[in-house]
């Protein structure tokens, strides 16, 4: 499963809730299911452009988005 | 000189409360995957905590319970895991944490990744001080299980695409709109406007379902059969009389909400007669709070007969259209004369000024409108006890 590491402003601009989840400064992991999911980012298509409209990175695995958050 | 002295209270209506356990996080289920080929949980709780929620209402017949929604007066909250108060269990000490404010006030996180292959239920307990009564009225939802499938081996298992407690606000129905509209010739029927009404909230509800042999989907080779939980040691596959149940195939289960209140099922996937894997899932009706209020505010016409009015009726802030398909409506008017006459139920009013016992004079020429208005309960399949009564091409009638 991929994840996304998002800024916070941009996540409630496209109004996802941010309670619960884990974040780091400005910025917090959302799955590819929940960014997929997201009815206001139903304009982009594929999970690279929702990611891009919410200034996030893409990481391939858990594990890899884990050592991020821990560095 | 003695006094006597009588203490008099306030006589308020007992508390009616209700309490069930929603999972808030629809992109970290209760059920979670574990991938041995990838060596991963999908998804991770770590990263993408499961979040529960308790959802505790009360009401006072008197109304002298301010707001349904009682979580923020919830006091000695705890969770427990498979009966155990998880405050005390050392494996799940820091991955978890409880809200302590506002609406969501006991919802639990949780960030623990359970062990693939086995499950846990999760159940919430708290006291609700009823203050006005003086009492504390202890509150205990129904278990939800969490489970990790362990999709690395060559066992069966099956996935439901949806969260397995289905809820249903039949406030928030557009299918429901659209049919009262199209039956009322307020609009014409359309497939681009019931494609629309279908939005997530309908009440025709189809769950997927998907077996897996190890990571394998598979697409064949296999029957499915539904059941219906009547308690955790008995099961009874539905009949053609369970008429909440609209289909049943190989992919999906499609259900009719509007006939249902509370109810268990189970999934079963069968290879001959040979059991492979199953599932269960609850459905829920949710009762939203709502507002309904007269709208007519003019005054009485010296001359005037009849007098009309309409509901308006909010819920969450947006108003329903077409009330009285989902709430029983029925309007009352009191005078000076005449302290309550029923007239007629339903989003409208039409009633003869004569008929309310309103005055000429200003102590008595005025008039209270008042609604009474109850959130229609589960529609019920016509029938007379024998024959099932249908339309003319054979559809069921159902009402509520």
């Amino acid at each position: 499963m991929k994840y996304i590491f998002a800024s916070k402003a941009k996540c409630l601009e496209y109004e996802i809730a941010l309670r619960h989840h884990v974040d780091k400064g400005a910025n917090v992991v959302l799955n590819e299911k929940e960014v997929g999911c997201c009815p206001r980012l139903f304009a982009a298509e594929t999970l690279e452009e929702k990611a891009a409209l919410l200034d996030g990175t893409i990481f391939n695995s858990a594990a890899e988005m884990l050592n991020y958050i821990n560095s | 000189m003695e006094i006597a002295r009588n203490r008099i209270r306030r006589d308020y209506a007992p508390l009616t409360v209700s309490a069930s356990l929603v999972c808030d996080s629809a992109y970290s289920p209760v059920m979670q995957v574990y991938s041995a080929a990838q060596n991963e949980y999908l998804p991770d709780r770590s990263l993408s905590p499961t979040v529960l929620r308790p959802i505790v209402n009360a009401a006072a017949s008197d109304g002298s319970w301010p707001t349904p929604s009682a979580n923020a007066q919830l006091a000695n909250m705890k969770w427990y895991v498979n009966n155990v108060d998880i405050t005390t269990i050392a494996e799940w000490s820091g991955l978890f944490s409880i809200d302590t404010v506002g609406s969501t006030r006991g919802s639990i996180a949780i960030y623990k990744n359970l062990s693939p292959g086995t499950d846990v239920t999760m159940r919430f307990e708290a006291e609700l001080v009823d203050n006005r009564l003086g009492v504390i009225i202890p509150i205990r939802t129904d278990e939800i299980t969490l489970s990790t499938i362990d999709a690395s081996n060559d066992g069966y298992n099956m996935s439901i695409g949806e969260d397995k407690t289905l809820r249903y606000n039949s406030l928030l129905d557009m299918l429901l709109l659209y049919d009262y509209k199209v039956a009322h010739g307020l609009i014409s029927a359309s497939s681009a406007g019931e494609a629309a009404a279908r939005d997530g909230n309908e009440y025709e509800r189809t769950i997927p379902i998907e077996v897996f042999k190890g990571e394998t989907k598979l697409t064949s080779g296999y029957t499915v059969k539904l059941y219906k939980v009547n308690s955790a040691s008995s099961i009874t596959e539905v009949s053609a009389s369970d008429y909440e149940v609209v289909s049943i195939s190989t992919t999906a289960i499609v259900l009719d909400l509007r006939l249902i209140t509370k109810a268990d099922y189970m999934v079963k996937a069968f290879s001959g007669s040979t059991e492979l894997a199953r599932a269960q899932f609850s459905v829920n009706r949710l009762w939203a709070d709502f507002k309904a209020s007269p709208c007519n505010e003019t005054a009485i016409l010296p001359n005037q007969t009849a007098r009309f009015d309409q509901a308006q009726v909010d819920s969450e802030g947006k108003k329903i259209e077409c009330p009285e398909s989902v709430i029983k409506i029925v309007w009352h008017t009191a005078t000076a004369a005449i302290n309550d006459v029923e007239h007629n139920e339903g989003d409208t009013t039409v009633f003869q000024l004569s008929k309310t016992g309103v005055g000429n004079n200003y102590p008595n020429d005025w008039i209270d409108v008042f609604i009474e208005a109850q959130q229609k309960e589960e529609h019920k399949v016509a029938t007379d006890g024998t024959d099932v009564f249908t339309d003319e091409n054979g559809n069921i009638l159902i009402f509520n």
